[in-house]
């Protein structure tokens, strides 16, 4: 057992704050330790170049696109370049910057593998704006469009 | 409290090194950017230092305190040259640069190394140097709070200076719990270097300390001899942290609105292509450096005139008013930063719901739907408020300076104050235009082709 004095605490009073800090500390490794396991599903790969052969295109209305009612028209074919016209679309804005809640899109209309969004530009500045279409098979194809949205 | 920042700051740390580089959707980014800044100037408004009282960075320098004291033999004081707050100001405008040239709000993998570089540093410095180097000398996030907690309507100070007159022991400075900062409680005048540790609060064996309450920003009116750093005319470090702390309130606000890509733009066609780095070394040298200087100088220049030869040195009278401004600086800094908390509190009810869902302990619907802590419109007033209410503080200031720089003079203290008060009205003409403007967060993608 650690005892000690300091000159102005009574004896032990320097073991208890060493075994205490020692509980600290060792509680502090069991949630780090237990978080870099359990937090596997958090981890995200680094982006590696996407080689599924789709390809989608991105047309936007207003160009450049402004605060307020947006559109987005995107083209979207497959490997043989033939337009995919059967897809589910899901399509999220984020902005490039904490604190802004997404704007998610609604698909408005969709004809021979041109889909029409209608999304909500919240604010200007830096968007990322990302697409996932479900194909009729399951496959999941995803893009992510970079974009500068500016005040009216 | 420090134990669970310490565990906020981990997990902070994790998600920024390994969850979603999408800055809305990572604790780093929301939690550092949003909540932290907000919550650092609401506290600093309706308390006081609360922050560095809470602060995680204490855990690493405790134990660099203790390697030193068994290692070191007590450690190595603070060489005389930097025993003072320029390593800090550096630091502290190196960092707003940092910010807008990397866009470190942008990034939730940068955000995590800025955090875990700050464990090291605070580890690092306190390991080598005593007297609380880190926090006096070094860390910018502690020089930001030093400087809000001159606003704050708390302090830590004596409640009876009679009982300290008969106090042997001096267990405030001296015991094991004294102040590390060096402040004597008895000659303790205001929050400057105050970490509301509480060190001292424990050490006195009379209870004769406590955080007790005071008028927000009385304590600049006056110039005592303040314990640990002296008079305030007498410290030109100290009076440029507070300049840069002050117009920086503006550069950064500035720097998030449309005009200053307009301004980048012009800079980077005149520079024959955009050239980040030095559009951005122009902008903060306009804005922290020339323009301050100038209009420092130019308002400094006219008190000492109207106040004649008694005024001492330039340098003095622009350190002794300099102090008028913090009020404004801090109503900016308040302003800026409450937008964004307003904007964006809720915003963490989704990514921690994320964050939990991931590691496999939430499974219901992640509410991407929250978000602002207000309606839209309330933004602009309650940001015209804050400044609004900084302007007032800072005329008072000056008018309460200026008395005490005339008493017993026949100067009217109006008529040196008169510069001061042009400044302040122009800064605050300056910062509605600012807030007035639409936010434009842009800049990630601008260079990063």
């Amino acid at each position: 057992m650690i005892t000690g004095t300091d000159g102005c605490c009574k004896p032990g009073r320097i073991g208890r704050r060493l075994r205490r800090a020692w509980r600290v500390g060792v509680a502090l490794v069991v949630v780090v330790v237990g978080l870099s396991g359990a937090g596997c599903g958090r981890m995200q790969a680094a982006a590696t170049p996407v080689q599924d052969g789709f390809v989608m295109t991105l047309d936007v209305q207003p160009s450049p696109p402004v605060v307020g009612d947006g559109q987005l028209v995107v083209t979207f074919t497959d490997p043989a370049g033939r337009p995919v016209a059967d897809a589910r679309l899901t399509v999220e804005g984020n902005m490039s910057h904490a604190g802004m809640k997404p704007s998610f899109g609604t698909v408005t209309a969709a004809a021979d593998g041109r889909y029409t969004i209608a999304i909500q530009w919240t604010m200007a500045g830096d968007w990322y704006v990302d697409i996932k279409a479900t194909l009729a098979d399951g496959r999941v194809i995803g893009r992510r469009f970079p974009m500068t949205v500016y005040a009216r | 409290m420090q134990v669970p920042l310490l565990l906020i700051a981990a997990l902070i740390i994790f998600d920024g090194l390994f969850g979603p580089q999408l800055a809305p959707k990572n604790l780093a980014t929301v939690g550092v950017w949003l909540h932290y800044r907000g919550l650092v100037v609401l506290a600093l408004l309706v308390a006081g230092n609360l922050f560095c009282m809470a602060c995680p960075f204490m855990l690493p320098r405790r134990v660099g305190r203790r390697l030193r004291e068994r290692l070191w033999r007590g450690g190595r004081p603070v060489p005389r040259l930097v025993r003072n707050k320029w390593p800090a100001l550096v630091l502290l405008v190196l960092f707003f640069f940092a910010y807008e040239r990397f866009s470190l709000w942008a990034s939730p993998w940068l955000t995590a190394w800025i955090a875990l570089a700050y464990f090291a540093a605070a580890f690092a410095v306190d390991t080598v140097f005593r007297g609380a180097a880190f926090c006096k000398h070094i860390c910018p996030l502690g020089q930001f709070n030093f400087f809000g907690a001159l606003a704050s309507p708390l302090e830590i100070k004596v409640r009876d200076r009679a009982k300290c007159a008969d106090c042997r022991t001096k267990d405030c400075i001296r015991g094991a719990q004294g102040c590390e900062l060096a402040l004597f409680q008895p000659a303790k005048v205001g929050n400057l270097d105050c970490t509301f540790c509480l060190d001292c609060v424990h050490a006195c064996p009379y209870d004769n300390i406590g955080l007790i309450g005071r008028l927000p920003t009385a304590e600049l009116w006056r110039d005592p001899f303040r314990s640990g750093i002296g008079r305030l005319s007498r410290r030109p470090d100290l009076a440029a942290l507070v300049a840069v702390l002050v117009f920086g309130s503006f550069v950064n606000a500035f720097a998030m609105i449309g005009p200053v890509y307009a301004l980048r733009a012009e800079i980077g066609r005149r520079l024959a292509g955009p050239h980040p780095t030095l559009e951005l070394a122009f902008i903060f040298a306009l804005g922290l450096i020339i323009l301050p200087g100038l209009l420092l100088a130019a308002a400094g220049w006219i008190t000492r005139r109207r106040l004649g030869p008694a005024a001492g040195p330039l340098p003095a009278v622009i350190g002794r008013f300099v102090y008028a401004l913090v009020p404004l600086g801090f109503g900016m800094w308040l302003a800026h930063y409450s937008f964004h908390f307003l904007t964006g509190a809720l915003t963490i009810v989704p990514v921690v719901q994320s964050f939990a869902a991931d590691i496999g302990l939430y499974r219901g619907n992640v509410q991407w739907g929250l978000g602002p802590l207000v309606p839209g419109e309330w933004l602009f007033p309650i940001e015209a408020l804050c400044l609004y209410g900084g302007a007032f503080g800072s005329l008072v200031a000056a008018v309460q300076i200026a008395r005490q720089q005339t008493a017993g003079s026949r100067v009217n203290a109006l008529a040196i104050t008169g510069p001061w008060l042009a400044l302040i009205l122009a800064l605050l003409i300056v910062g509605l235009a600012i807030l007035v403007q639409p936010m434009e967060m842009r800049g990630t993608f601008m260079y990063r082709k």
